[in-house]
């Protein structure tokens, strides 16, 4: 019996079989090449609506190679039916055993497309790293950090570990701005000139609202009064600069009001 | 395309081709000006922003067929706006059984609202008394608010407060207060909503004796929806938008010298389409296409500068459009720039046709349709 499977196996292995799946492989790789082309190519057309072109794209992927891979063994090869029971029982071997780190990736990836924690355009912070996903592979994801730094997250860790997620598909997000005041100071007229800096940026999102919150901190011997400033960025690629403008914003016309308001930066959290 | 000629079956597939590489190429946003100019009698009246920028300011004799200027009461050439006319008499209505209303009159820009708002009175009963404040400036302080408020009602002496100038104007008798320009009353700069805020305070302190008509442009008063919630104090909002096909036809057959042929459906429906329905530029196409010798008809306009922009320029056109006008200083204290790089930004933006400078240094989008378009596509516009 397993010797006949093995012929059999052996006979499908011929030159022929071989140029055909390597010729649909390649098809495919192009295919998916050209989708990929095409999705950027609309995404700078239509930047609303990067981030939904940009998620559709691993998606995209793993259907392209599906069905590769099932044209290729039963259009192209198809070997007999004892001999996709024998590869299969072989496969599911493989996996069973070395189940490792590689095919834990993988696993973890197909889980993430059909139940994502984020999508590609989403700003996340995970494992000490805070960025914007630009690449989801079926192993990996690959986040930019605003220090134009590339991190490459493998899938599995995600679903072990709580992720934050920013923007969750939107173009816009909250952006939590703190600016810490001496006490005393007058926190009425503080208060209202951080929500005018942050309306005044024109980084901010105005469709959702300005919040401004006070706290009491005591930091270095002394209280101080936190006023943390919550807005909308219009695009979460300009985050730290909305957070730079209002800050910059705030401190200058507190200053103005100096002696009555002093400021002291805030440490960054 | 030539109008008038019969198309062989080759034309027609030179046509179908020259289309498709269009399309191809706008697609792909490369399309450049001229590069897709056809050749011969066959060429479609292309145009570009830097052709109506050209004209807008005087070098050509298409300028007047593009001129802003508000048409006043009574103008045989006004097209009618039945539903911007049956609401505003219907509110007008309303407010006279008593009930206090305050009125927002909307529309994208350069569609006509002052031309609207110069009608209005012919629309009211003979008896109504009229006041009008036609803002030139943001009122950036309480006092500028209410010495605007003074000079419409003629009041003797400058109102001191929102109070008492709510209570002195309470005590005249009732009138129709026109407010144009409307788009002055939103900022961006800090601070620069004070005035705003007490003109606003006035028109609803006062809401109840008189009745307040404000004109402003769509994304200024988008803007004022969503930094003061100014839709949850007006009763009524009436919305308009550029011309309909009819209305076009209507306006191209009031303007067209009576000696030269009226244009075909065809070329309405063309006109319409580049135009957008916005009616300075419509006359500017057909005044264009009068003076081209060979029949032509208007192929969209080339949007290639649009698409050349860079991140703070986009943000800086988005925020002259939100505004609908915008002095240098202005744009200087919203994006914290120095004045240099400032003017060297908006050189090039006027040397690209984006934007012309009206009356006393206000900067304006020249097209705004289109720009606007692009702009919230491009996610900069809300």
């Amino acid at each position: 019996m397993e010797d006949t499977t093995l012929s059999q196996l052996l006979s499908l292995l011929s030159v022929r079989h071989l140029i055909e799946a390597l010729v649909v492989v390649a098809l495919a790789a192009l295919f998916i090449r050209g989708v990929r082309f095409a999705l950027d190519s609309l995404a700078k057309r239509y930047p609303r609506a990067r981030l939904q072109l940009a998620q559709s794209y691993p998606a995209i992927r793993l259907l392209v190679w599906t069905i590769t891979i099932v044209f290729i063994v039963l259009v192209t090869v198809r070997p007999p039916d004892s001999v996709i029971f024998a590869m299969l029982g072989s496969l599911g071997l493989a996996v069973g055993l070395a189940a490792q780190d590689g095919i834990r990736n993988l696993i973890a990836g197909v889980v993430m497309i059909f139940n994502p924690p984020f999508r590609t355009g989403d700003m996340i912070q995970f494992g000490g790293h805070y960025g914007e996903v630009v690449r989801l592979d079926l192993s990996a994801t690959w986040l930019r950090t605003f220090d134009d730094n590339t991190v490459m997250i493998p899938n599995a860790e995600f679903l072990k570990g709580a992720v934050a997620n920013s923007n969750s598909g939107a173009l816009d997000e909250m952006v939590a701005i703190p600016v810490d005041l001496p006490w005393p100071c007058s926190v009425a007229q503080a208060r209202a000139i951080a929500a005018d800096a942050a309306r005044a940026s024109p980084y901010c999102y105005l469709k959702k609202p300005v919040g401004v919150t006070v706290s009491q901190r005591h930091e270095h011997g002394q209280f101080v009064v936190r006023l943390t400033i919550k807005a909308y960025v219009v695009d979460v690629r300009l985050e730290r600069i909305m957070a730079s403008d209002i800050t910059e914003r705030t401190l200058e016309a507190l200053t103005n009001l100096q002696p009555a308001v002093p400021t002291t930066p805030a440490a960054t959290p | 395309m030539t109008e008038g000629t019969p198309l062989t079956r080759v034309d027609r597939r030179k046509a179908t081709a020259s289309q498709l590489r269009r399309l191809f190429l706008r697609l792909t946003g490369r399309l450049r000006r001229s590069a897709d100019h056809g050749e011969g009698d066959n060429t479609d009246l292309r145009l570009d922003f830097t052709d109506v920028n050209i004209a807008r300011i005087g070098a050509s004799p298409l300028s007047d067929a593009l001129t802003r200027s508000p048409l006043p009461a009574g103008d045989p050439r006004f097209i009618p706006r039945e539903d911007v006319h049956a609401a505003i008499t219907h509110s007008h209505a309303a407010w006279r059984e008593g009930r206090p209303t305050l009125i927002a009159l909307t529309g994208p820009s350069g569609c006509g609202l002052t031309s609207i708002l110069n009608q209005t009175p012919g629309w009211l009963p003979a008896d109504t008394l009229m006041a009008r404040i036609d803002l030139n400036a943001r009122p950036d302080s309480t006092e500028a608010a209410l010495a605007l408020a003074a000079g419409a009602f003629d009041t003797p002496s400058p109102f001191d407060t929102v109070d008492n100038a709510a209570s002195q104007i309470n005590a005249l008798s009732p009138r129709v207060i026109l407010v144009d320009n409307g788009h002055f009353l939103y900022s961006r700069l800090m601070g620069g909503s004070e005035g705003a805020r007490a003109l606003h305070g006035l028109m609803i302190a006062t809401q109840g004796k008189h009745l307040w008509l404000l004109a402003c442009e769509t994304q200024a008063w988008r803007r004022q929806c969503d930094t003061g919630g100014a839709h949850r104090y007006y009763d009524v909002v009436i919305e308009t938008a550029y011309f309909s096909r009819d209305e076009l036809t209507n306006l191209l057959s009031t303007r067209t010298p009576v000696e030269t042929p009226p244009f075909d459906d065809t070329a309405i429906d063309a006109i319409h389409r580049v135009s957008r329905g916005h009616p300075g530029l419509a006359l500017f196409i057909a005044a264009c296409i009068r003076r081209a010798n060979t029949p032509t008809l208007p192929a969209p306009f080339d949007e290639s500068p649009l698409w050349a922009l860079e991140r703070a320029e986009l943000l800086t056109l988005a925020e002259i459009s939100a505004h609908g006008t915008l002095t240098e200083s202005e744009l200087q204290s919203i994006f914290r720039r120095d004045p240099t790089s400032t003017s060297i930004l908006l050189h090039h933006l006027h040397q690209s046709g984006l934007i012309l400078t009206a009356a006393g240094n206000q900067l304006q989008p020249l097209l705004a349709p289109m720009i606007n378009a692009h702009l919230v596509r491009a996610n900069y516009l809300y």
